[in-house]
């Protein structure tokens, strides 16, 4: 029982990256399909293109950062793996919002960056414009990030 | 730092001189055309449709051969050509080539017949590969399949689906002709799963049962007819296609001897799209039967120019000052500095009349923010390094191209700066490489703080960024209020914000909430304090009564007022927003971090040193990219959402003056 520590915080950090990993899979596979249609008719905004269809990836990344901090922290990349089960749980629960908020705002992003591609496709001039919208969406992973963040690296120190 | 000032100008020449004149006038590229309505009896428009149609019709196929040519032919063009610049042509070459442009068309139609027939060709081959496919299985076939029978017998030729033995067809057919029959020959042609083809031959006086009997089996006939047998068919098509390929291959030869007018196609293509453009502008023009009359924008200053220009012609320029309502195209001009973040201010919107160009308080920003997103040193000299090499290598390239070029430079220096502050180059790279191959750590100090040991810290300098950016959007706001005598918005609008909000923050500063959080305990003199709750007081109370100063009715006053005091939240949520300054910058950091890591986990040596590099250069490849659209993207964000939000709405119509919009050349002034 008293290893149960470390598999809850390694179940946190297994969390952030596969749910974060799904929504910018299922994102960016979305913006994918719309990309390539453009690209059928107009491959001279490839570039333009390839930038809105990566939008919606960065919550990936920022679930395998979250992932990755989580795992240093608490020794699985090598380092002292004794952790109590209250950490192990900290650990848990500051992983789930990047986890929730990235699966879900990189579909939503993606869905939006599908229809800033549509823009792209009928006025290229106005790729400032199709860009922001679906930064938007992006905001809220960002958040999400940031309390994940602060969170893992502020139960470090806690004497639990 | 400003938008140009415009007036307007208005050429009247004689007719004969149109030609002349709109050529000096495009060879310029200073003038904004105007499209005026017709006013009277005198003067009419002479749109021509069908001029300009048929040079777009040749601007598409010069296009097309041009297309055509680099499928066909070695590439004359390497990854670097963007970045080149249209190539310079002197008016002598330009005029050589114009004579020369009949036999050019020519080459291009010829190119465009030829490829025309290669298709052509290529679609026969696939049908006569698709009829041999349909006859594959009937290659044993000993007679033609339009063979009928002798003169006393006859036969039929035709399939089942699926695979059915020879006794089987052979019983089924005597069961079903009973007694009548008089015997019938059937061989298998071939057999497969999805069919069985067969060939009977039975005496004539038997044809109709037979017929009959093979429909009641499912027998259908054979629907391909030829007077060959279809081994002898398909080794005919075999030839036949393998002439169709060496025809191809051929016309290719012959396409392939075109390679060196690919020049001659991207002058068409130029050449047209100029006669293209100032066909438009001829449509524009108020035409009498002997003169015309022009009117446009043009930026203030650019008079002599213009009367160089005309310098040869009997035209008479007036030059007014525009009307205070009318809507003059936007043309913006700063200095070097800040021209490179013209194109960001542009692509959310050029200032509409009357507004003030953001473009220099933005790209102070711009240039700051990106490099604390991005911050790491590696990256931002990689970025110094391939934005100025290029920026050297190429000096002609195209003004919009340096410019990007110029931002990323900038942006660069930026992040170089960031990353030695934060202490980030490649990550940790200096001391994993240091540590897993030499033996001894050598640390990089951070100039100032390593964010990822000290995320609140961080996080506090990213709100505090966000309060002096979006201070600086209102400033703006009342430097654009004051600038327009209008002194009530400068006030209710901006002053007693600025109360509200400095109070408030000095309030929040001396809270515990703040205390907490930041973990620095800031104390103020009582006075400060008391005067901070007045000045909120102020503010939010000037706010009420003059936050909807437009409404008539009080009550409904007060409501929009309070509505609008309700907008402090909204300040609260945008200085939130600048914590991505924080969550970027240790993404890059960390991930860089990752990296490194990875590579050294095979430790020293050369095997070790060897996984490093690949896995150091691909990593940082694809954070280095990720990161760059990253900051990119989110640095618009923060300057389109948060900064040109608070006093910047736009909406000016871009200065599209009628010049030279060429694709390849450039054509040099000599003269």
């Amino acid at each position: 029982m008293e290893n149960l520590g470390i598999a809850f915080a390694l179940l946190g950090a297994a969390f952030a990256a596969f749910m974060a990993g799904i929504g910018s899979a299922i994102g960016v596979g979305k913006s994918g399909e719309a990309a390539a249609g453009v690209l059928t008719e107009e491959p001279t905004l490839f570039s333009k293109v390839l930038i809105l269809q990566l939008l919606p990836g960065t919550q990936g990344i920022y679930g395998l950062l979250i992932a990755f901090v989580c795992m240093s922290q608490i020794g699985v990349l090598g380092g002292d793996p004794n952790l109590s089960l209250a950490k192990g749980l900290l650990y848990f629960a500051a992983c789930l919002p990047i986890g929730a908020v990235g699966l879900y705002s990189a579909i939503s992003q993606g869905k939006a960056s599908v229809a800033s591609i549509g823009l792209l496709a009928r006025r290229p001039d106005q790729f400032g414009k199709a860009m922001i919208i679906p930064v938007m969406v992006e905001t809220y992973a960002i958040l999400a990030l940031l309390i994940s963040i602060l969170a893992i690296s502020g139960i470090g120190g806690l004497a639990l | 730092m400003a938008v140009v000032p415009m007036q307007r100008v208005t050429v009247l020449a004689l007719r004969k001189d149109r030609k002349g004149i709109l050529e000096a006038l495009q060879r310029t590229g200073a003038v904004d055309v105007l499209d005026l309505p017709v006013s009277g009896d005198l003067f009419e428009k002479a749109s021509m449709p069908e001029s300009r149609a048929s040079f777009k019709r040749s601007v598409a196929a010069a296009e097309q051969a041009l297309n055509i040519l680099n499928d066909y032919c070695d590439k004359d063009t390497n990854l670097f050509s963007s970045f080149a610049g249209r190539k310079p042509l002197s008016v002598n070459e330009y005029e050589i080539f114009i004579d020369e442009r009949a036999e050019m068309m020519q080459s291009a139609y010829r190119i465009l017949s030829m490829d025309k027939r290669i298709s052509e060709i290529r679609s026969e081959i696939v049908k006569k590969q698709g009829e041999q496919a349909a006859l594959r299985p009937w290659l044993s076939l000993p007679v033609s399949t339009d063979f009928s029978g002798t003169a006393s017998t006859a036969c039929f030729i035709g399939s089942a689906q699926g695979e059915i033995p020879l006794y089987e067809i052979a019983a089924q057919v005597e069961e079903k002709s009973g007694e009548k029959g008089t015997g019938v020959d059937i061989s298998v042609i071939s057999s497969s799963k999805a069919q069985t083809c067969i060939f009977a031959v039975f005496l004539k006086k038997d044809e109709k049962l037979y017929t009959s009997v093979f429909a009641e089996l499912a027998f259908s006939p054979l629907s391909i007819r030829t007077s060959v047998p279809p081994g002898e068919l398909i080794l005919q098509y075999d030839k036949d296609i393998q002439n169709l390929e060496e025809e191809i291959a051929k016309i290719s030869k012959e396409i392939r001897t075109y390679a060196g007018v690919r020049n001659a196609m991207r002058f068409m293509i130029d050449y047209y799209t100029m006669r293209d453009e100032k066909y438009e502008v001829i449509g524009k023009l108020l035409q009498s039967p002997h003169a015309f009359v022009l009117t446009g924008y043009l930026p203030s200053g650019g008079e002599e120019v213009l009367r160089h220009a005309l310098r040869n012609y009997e035209a008479y320029l007036q030059f007014d000052a525009p009307d205070e309502e009318e809507d003059t195209p936007v043309l913006l001009k700063n200095n070097r500095f800040a021209e490179p973040v013209e194109s960001v201010v542009e692509s959310y919107a050029l200032p509409a009349k009357g507004e003030i160009d953001p473009t220099s308080a933005t790209a102070c920003f711009y240039y700051f923010l990106f490099g604390l997103m991005l911050s790491d040193a590696g990256y931002g000299a990689l970025m110094v390094l391939a934005c100025g090499g290029a920026l050297l290598k190429f000096k002609n390239m195209e003004r919009s191209m340096k410019k990007s070029l110029k931002m990323f430079l900038y942006c660069g220096i930026s992040t170089t700066f960031w990353g030695l502050m934060f202490g980030s180059f490649f990550g940790d790279v200096i001391q994993v490489v240091s540590r897993t191959f030499f033996g001894h750590e050598v640390a990089l100090k951070p100039i100032w703080f390593e964010p990822v040991k000290d995320p609140m810290r961080m996080l506090m300098f990213a709100f505090a960024v966000g309060i002096v950016h979006i201070f600086t959007g209102l400033a703006l706001k009342l430097y654009s209020a004051v600038k327009h005598q209008d002194y009530g918005t400068a006030l209710y609008d901006v002053g007693f914000w600025y109360l509200l909000l400095v109070g408030l923050l000095i309030l929040l500063c001396q809270s515990s909430l703040f205390a907490d959080i930041s973990g620095m305990t800031i104390t103020f003199p009582a006075l400060v304090s008391t005067l901070a709750a007045a000045m909120s007081a102020i503010g939010a109370v000037g706010i009420l009564f003059t936050g909807g100063r437009e409404s008539k009715n009080p009550v409904k006053r007060l409501l929009k007022g309070a509505y609008a005091l309700y907008g402090v939240t909204s300040y609260l949520s945008d200085v939130l927003s600048y914590s991505r300054l924080l969550a970027l910058g240790l993404a890059t950091g960390i991930i860089a971090t990752v990296v490194n890591q990875m590579g050294s986990m095979m430790g020293g040596g050369i095997a070790g040193a060897i996984i490093f590099i690949i896995i150091f250069v691909v990593g940082h490849s694809i954070n280095f990219s990720i990161n760059l659209l990253g900051a990119y993207v989110h640095t618009n964000r923060l300057q389109f959402a948060e900064f040109f939000g608070k006093f910047y709405e736009g909406g000016g119509r871009k200065f599209n003056p009628f010049g030279i919009h060429t694709k390849y050349y450039r054509i040099r002034e000599d003269q």
